[in-house]
């Protein structure tokens, strides 16, 4: 018979009310592990940009629609530039890698992009290794073949040699359907970045897709079957760079979106993403606050239940110290039983976090590509259940005051 | 040798009318081993008695001597351990902890006070006739049947002396006197005092020595 099992059973006693408590800091202790452990991951997730690629180059307008287009595949294009600005940037010494995009086209709901075969050896994983394929290889320039991104093929289903209509836009539209067929020639495996939403085509492919109407040159230019496309009129959505050194990035920043009035170029891709997530901080500040209100009202409670059953046990207290428990010891027992409750509460809150983790997680691989973890180390899964039973244990100061201060001589006279 | 002494002992209360002296006793003295009953009616202060020697209570003045040291001048931590370890209390109406079976109430007992000695305590709770009943809860056992939990844990520690405080009072005659009788035999075998308080002169009549408390003040109790 240790103190620690009597407390056990006074828990048991009062089971409806203590599970009700413990319900209570599982809620908050687990909404904050949620909260804090994915705007921790999302920040690193999104730092990541595109890896393999520094900045993109896209039409005059808003960096962030640029990034979210080119390297997330969300939001719509701000337009296109011409192609000579691409090659151009290919030239140049300071690039070492530019690969063009051209988009505007779906597969059920998952993009094309058209792009040329330098991407499978540009892009790389979350984790920073290359890409791979589950199937297949890449596709020939000049022919219609697609590769698919692994979430992409897993959700529409197409494998190596499945043949496809692709749909115009970027929203699957099933009127909107093109005649050309492709065939998937690879497939890729996961990477955990928004690449694994996409079909990817030849860039000359997406320019001959029927209905499509060039405007490069400023003149409009339909592409005919097996006729040459002249560079003049071919158009790219955004052209995605590696620098040869921060140093480039700077110069291109300073004549292309200081002076220049053309393009718009999206550099650092990772800088612009974390001012994008700073514009939501407030949301993670409101969920916080809501996770911090909700342990307080679980401390309160845990603390209003103790009191109230105080009345009820006082007798108790003075049984015990009659049998030789001191104050102290009284004392000790209130505080370890408002603390093995908040620490059940913790335990149960792991069950919670990891349910609100991977709920929220995959919504945003469904939704971005971007792959979080729950079982990824945060700071916040130590600190948040230390200060939850931290708070569980100043909750029972009270109530383990007032039975501190039980008096045998009162409580003990007989009662029938 | 003296186990207990009192030595001008003086207890009171706030009342309407000021302090109202419940307990004024010049001296007293309990030998080990020994085996006392107490009378006196009610509202007579049996049981400040008994909270006083206990160290429940700290006297107004004087001293209570227990085991050779100076008992009520002990902080209240040294009292409650020394309580915990030496001394045995059976109350009126049994103040089991419901939510411990009788075995566990005993072994309470010994937690808080010389350590857990479960072969003793499951030799006590047969003793007294509750060998079948270890995992019973107070609420599953009769009235006498808790009684007989009670005097096994006041005995639980091997106790010097044990205080008993009308612990026949909520028991029909006859259990009362059997239960007595227990109580008498668990404290000769164990070696431990007694000083049981009632108001019942048949039951303090089947202890080998009886005081009435008014005896012992140095004036009469009000």
């Amino acid at each position: 018979m240790t103190l620690f099992s009597l407390v056990w059973r006074n828990l048991r006693q009062h089971v409806v009310a203590n599970g009700v408590t413990v319900g209570a800091v599982a809620l908050s202790a687990g909404l904050l592990m949620s909260v804090w452990g994915l705007e921790s991951q999302s920040r690193k997730a999104f730092a990541v940009g595109s890896p393999g690629f520094d900045a993109v180059l896209g039409a005059r307008g808003s960096r962030l629609q640029l990034v979210l287009n080119a390297v997330y595949h969300l939001d719509t294009s701000p337009g296109n530039i011409p192609w000579a600005l691409y090659t151009a940037l290919k030239s140049d010494p300071r690039v070492e890698a530019a690969v063009p995009y051209a988009v505007g086209d779906n597969y059920r709901g998952f993009r094309l992009v058209g792009t040329t075969g330098e991407i499978f050896s540009r892009l790389v994983g979350a984790q920073g290794g290359p890409l791979s394929f589950t199937e297949g290889g890449p596709f020939r320039p000049d022919q219609k073949e697609a590769v698919a991104g692994s979430q992409a093929a897993r959700r529409t289903g197409l494998r190596k040699g499945a043949v496809f209509n692709p749909y115009h836009g970027i929203v699957f539209d099933e009127s909107m359907r093109h005649n050309d067929l492709f065939r998937v020639v690879g497939v890729l495996a996961p990477t955990n970045t928004p690449a694994d939403r996409v079909i990817w085509i030849p860039i000359d492919g997406l320019f001959r897709l029927g209905g499509h109407v060039l405007r490069g040159g400023g003149a409009e230019f339909t592409p005919t079957d097996g006729g040459e496309i002249p560079d003049e009129h071919k158009e790219v959505s955004a052209v995605m760079i590696k620098f040869r050194s921060p140093q480039a990035g700077f110069g291109f920043d300073q004549t292309i979106n200081k002076q220049g009035r053309v393009a718009t170029l999206a550099w650092p891709i990772a800088g612009i993403m974390m001012d994008f997530l700073e514009r939501f901080s407030w949301v993670t500040m409101v969920l916080t606050l809501t996770a911090v209100l909700t342990a307080f009202v679980a401390g309160a409670g845990l603390m209003a239940a103790l009191f109230n059953s105080l009345g009820a046990r006082r007798r108790e207290f003075a049984i015990l110290r009659a049998l030789g428990a001191s104050r102290r010891r009284l004392f000790g027992m209130i505080v370890l039983e408002s603390s093995v409750v908040s620490a059940l509460g913790t335990v149960v809150g792991y069950g919670v976090y990891v349910l609100l983790f991977t709920a929220a997680a995959k919504v945003l691989k469904i939704q971005t590509g971007v792959s979080m973890e729950w079982t990824f180390f945060h700071p916040a899964l130590v600190v948040v259940p230390l200060g939850v039973v931290l708070l569980g244990a100043l909750s029972g100061l009270i109530p383990a005051f007032a039975a501190y201060r039980t008096s045998i001589a009162k409580n003990i006279v007989p009662l029938v | 040798m003296s186990l207990l002494v009192l030595e001008d002992v003086v207890k009171g209360f706030p009342s309407s009318g000021g302090l109202r002296e419940v307990v004024n006793i010049p001296r007293f003295r309990l030998n080990a081993g020994h085996r006392v009953g107490v009378s006196g009616p009610s509202g007579s202060g049996k049981t400040t008695f008994l909270h006083l020697i206990a160290g429940i209570l700290s006297p107004d003045r004087g001293t209570v001597w227990f085991d050779g040291e100076a008992f009520s001048n002990l902080p209240e931590p040294e009292r409650d351990r020394r309580r915990g370890k030496k001394m045995g209390y059976v109350f009126q109406t049994f103040n089991l902890l419901q939510g411990l079976t009788a075995l566990e109430n005993v072994l309470l007992a010994q937690r808080l006070g010389k350590g857990v000695d479960a072969p003793f305590a499951k030799a006590l709770l047969d003793e007294v006739g509750l060998s079948d009943h270890l995992r019973h809860r107070p609420g599953q056992l009769s009235s006498g049947q808790q009684q007989r939990v009670a005097l096994a844990r006041a005995l639980a520690n091997r106790p010097a002396l044990v205080l008993a405080d009308e612990p026949t009072a909520h028991l029909d005659p006859s259990l009362g006197k059997e239960s007595t009788l227990l109580l008498d035999r668990l404290c000769t075998e164990n070696g431990a005092a007694l000083l049981l308080v009632s108001h019942d002169s048949t039951i303090l009549n089947l202890l080998p020595e009886r005081i009435l408390l008014a005896s012992l003040s140095a004036e009469p109790v009000r």
